[in-house]
Parts: structure tokens; C-alpha cells; sequence
């Protein structure tokens, strides 16, 4: 019988449940690092948005956030981090179970 | 904007769970989100073959410079502009699909394990007897494969 903890939506991560970070991560999920403008522009926010919610998955372990140059004009890169990749793995997995109507897991 | 799905709430401290209808949405929409573009891959692409191709003429340098120091410091010298020029060009793309990290590492490596080889044999050849210059162009373009095989492989990479 199953524990009531194995219910589907004990596996969605809190961090990567709201929109805006499961896009972020997401876009993240399928490069090795990407500019913060190009991730901005992929997911359609704004510049405020992306830094707020990339702060906040930095601040969870999910996302690096890597500052450098590029000549002199200032650059910012995002890319997940190994914890950030298996969350995101996890989570998708939660939702592909909710997808298909597997509430509980065995 | 919304922070949160529009979901049937839990009780507990598990996020809102959402419908099957939503996070099919969800799955759906996380599969759409591009960030490398195809531009990006050609760019990433096209530095790693011009590495290779520039790390093969080298060989071809060696080869018709001979004894001549000042036509083989010329040719170092446009060698090492090439390669600035294509790290210039490398910081144009915006973002490096997944895998390109290793692929790239793949054919920097293998490109430089052939070009130890080409030099390994023009450097048994001496003023008399030079290389024969059908195997130094063979090995300059052997020096590039590995490079441009990769290449390949990138442009292959999904441009999530």
C-alpha cells in the first residue's frame, strides 16, 4: 500500500514548480551554459524577472551564474548545475506521471 | 507576472498539484524552449574546423619553410591571428548546446594527436631529403578530420 508521500506531486520540486524558474531551468536543461540576454529572450521576461528568479535558483544550488567579459562589455552566463539537472529530471518525471493519470507510485 | 500554475491545492507544504491537462502543458512547453540557436551551433562549428584547419597548415608551413626562420616566424605569426580570430568569433554565440563541451574537447584532441604525428615524420626529413609534399598535404588534411568530424557531430547536437 502506499504512503501517503508517494503521491505524484511530493516529487514536484518546489523551487522548479513556478513558471517562470521551470522555463528557466528548462531552457537551461538543454545547453551547457547560455547568456543571460538569450535566455531572457527565449523565455520572453524581462531582464528584472530573469535576475530575480536566477537569483533565487542560485540560491536553491540549481543554477550558476558566472559573470565575466567579453572585450569590455560586461556578460552574464546561466547554466544548471548537477543538483539543478537532477532536480529538473525529477520534477519532469512528476509531471509526466500526473501527465498519464499515475497519481501514486508502487 | 503569475508565479504560480493555476492548480488544484494541496493541503500539505507539496507544491499545487497540477492537472494532468496542465503539466502535460508544462512538459510540452519545457520540449519548446530553445536558447541555442542554429546560429550559435554554426558558429561553435565552424571555430572547431577552423582550428583544425589552421593547426593542419602549420604542417604545410614547416614544410616550405625548410631552414628558412623568417617565413616559419611569419607563419606562426598569421597562425596565432587565425586562432585569436577564431576565439573572437567563438564568443559570439550565445549559448553552447549540451554535449558541445566534450565534442569540442574530442576534436582539439584528436586534431592535436595527428598534427604530433605530422610533425613527428617532417621532422625525420632533412634539407636533403625532404618530406615528399603529397604526405604532408595528406597529413595536414588528416591533422583537420578529427576536427571536422566533430563539427559534424555538433551541428547534429539538438538546438534546444
Amino acid at each position: 500500500m502506499s504512503s501517503p508521500k508517494a503521491h505524484a506531486r511530493h516529487r514536484l520540486d518546489e523551487v522548479i514548480h513556478s513558471p517562470v524558474r521551470f522555463s528557466i531551468v528548462a531552457a537551461l536543461a538543454g545547453v551547457e551554459s547560455a547568456e543571460f540576454a538569450a535566455v531572457r529572450d527565449a523565455i520572453d521576461i524581462s531582464d528584472s524577472v530573469l535576475s530575480r528568479q536566477a537569483a533565487t535558483l542560485e540560491g536553491a544550488g540549481y543554477v550558476r551564474i558566472t559573470k565575466g567579459y567579453v572585450g569590455k562589455r560586461p556578460r552574464t552566463w546561466l547554466s544548471l548545475t548537477s543538483a539543478g539537472r537532477t532536480a529538473f529530471e525529477a520534477h519532469l518525471s512528476a509531471l509526466r506521471d500526473i501527465a498519464a493519470g499515475v497519481a501514486l507510485q508502487d | 507576472m503569475d508565479d504560480t500554475h493555476n492548480t488544484h491545492r494541496s493541503t500539505d507544504s507539496s507544491p499545487a498539484m497540477p492537472t494532468a491537462a496542465e503539466a502535460a502543458a508544462a512538459i510540452r512547453s519545457a520540449e519548446k524552449i530553445s536558447v541555442a540557436t542554429a546560429t550559435d551551433v554554426a558558429i561553435l562549428g565552424r571555430v572547431l574546423t577552423g582550428v583544425g584547419l589552421a593547426m593542419g597548415s602549420v604542417l604545410i608551413l614547416v614544410r616550405a619553410a625548410g631552414n628558412n626562420t623568417q617565413v616559419f616566424a611569419g607563419g606562426m605569426l598569421a597562425y596565432g591571428l587565425v586562432i585569436a580570430v577564431l576565439m573572437v568569433v567563438n564568443t559570439k554565440a550565445k549559448a553552447a548546446p549540451r554535449g558541445y563541451a566534450r565534442l569540442y574537447g574530442l576534436g582539439i584532441a584528436g586534431t592535436t594527436a595527428v598534427y604530433a604525428v605530422g610533425i613527428a615524420v617532417t621532422s625525420t626529413a632533412d634539407a636533403a631529403h625532404p618530406t615528399p609534399w603529397p604526405l604532408v598535404v595528406g597529413l595536414a588534411l588528416a591533422t583537420a578530420v578529427p576536427a571536422i568530424l566533430c563539427t559534424r557531430r555538433i551541428a547534429k547536437l539538438a538546438a534546444r
